[in-house]
């Protein structure tokens, strides 16, 4: 069935997104860094732990859907220089898909 | 402002005592702080935080020349790992230091008649990092002067 929409959804995400992008990150498939055109945000957040917690940061890579591999948690992503794992991948089902990282 | 304070209480100086055996070198982490109310900042990796959590008067004891308390103090040890350094190991690593060098002086530098362990609890959490914390909390056995919280 075709999927108009989708299509146009996917071609505006990577417009914006090629457009938008913040950072230089690679992701690692296959041995091979690929480049993606991605949002990243670190903003704070507190680990809740103990009595006080412990301040921590929550990186964060959006981009568009058709730029992540298949099977995405597990694989290394370098951002300006820095190595993460991917923690979580988060399709929020318009063309754009929100990664969860954790420090490598 | 008051010009003559008091003299720190038997409690106060519990936890002093505490920080100190726990600050003297090798310090048991970077960071040993007495009663912190903050979160602990995204440098501090390892850090222990020494508070008073409250005390009872040993009414077993007869009021004689002294008045015996049972005082709980809690050792808060935080430690931060990632996905190659799990922050469980840190702070069990962490943990084992602390509990070691309080052992080795229960009197904690000739303040308190003894230390012991009461409970233990540990939680954790992850964001861009593992975030882990175990607490023990101790009871310390020491003495004021009689109808007095200030040292005999």
């Amino acid at each position: 069935m075709p999927k108009p929409f989708a299509l146009l959804e996917a071609r505006t995400a990577a417009a914006a997104f090629s457009r938008l992008s913040n950072c230089a990150a690679f992701i690692e498939n296959d041995n091979e860094d690929v480049r993606v055109d991605a949002i990243f945000a670190n903003g704070y957040a507190a680990g809740q732990v103990g009595a006080l917690g412990m301040a921590s940061s929550q990186p964060a890579l959006a981009l568009p859907t058709v730029q992540v591999p298949a099977n995405p948690v597990g694989l290394r992503v370098t951002v300006d220089g820095q190595a993460y794992l991917i923690a979580d991948a988060r399709n929020d089902g318009t063309g754009e898909t929100h990664l969860l990282l954790e420090l490598a | 402002m008051n010009q003559n304070p008091a003299p720190a209480t038997i409690f106060l100086q519990a936890v002093q005592a505490m920080v100190a055996t726990l600050q003297a070198a090798p310090a048991v982490a970077p960071k040993v702080y007495r009663t912190r109310l903050r979160p602990l900042s995204q440098q501090d990796s390892t850090a222990v935080v020494v508070r008073l959590a409250g005390s009872d008067p040993d009414t077993s004891v007869g009021q004689g020349a002294v008045m015996v308390w049972g005082t709980a103090i809690t050792v808060e040890c935080y430690a931060r790992g990632n996905t190659l350094a799990p922050a469980d190991e840190a702070v069990d690593d962490l943990l084992a230091r602390v509990y070691t060098r309080l052992q080795q002086d229960p009197s904690l530098g000739g303040v308190a008649g003894g230390v012991t362990p009461h409970s233990l609890s540990v939680d954790y959490d992850v964001d861009g990092d593992q975030t882990a914390c175990a607490t023990v909390t101790l009871l310390v056995r020491h003495a004021s002067a009689p109808a007095s919280v200030q040292p005999f």
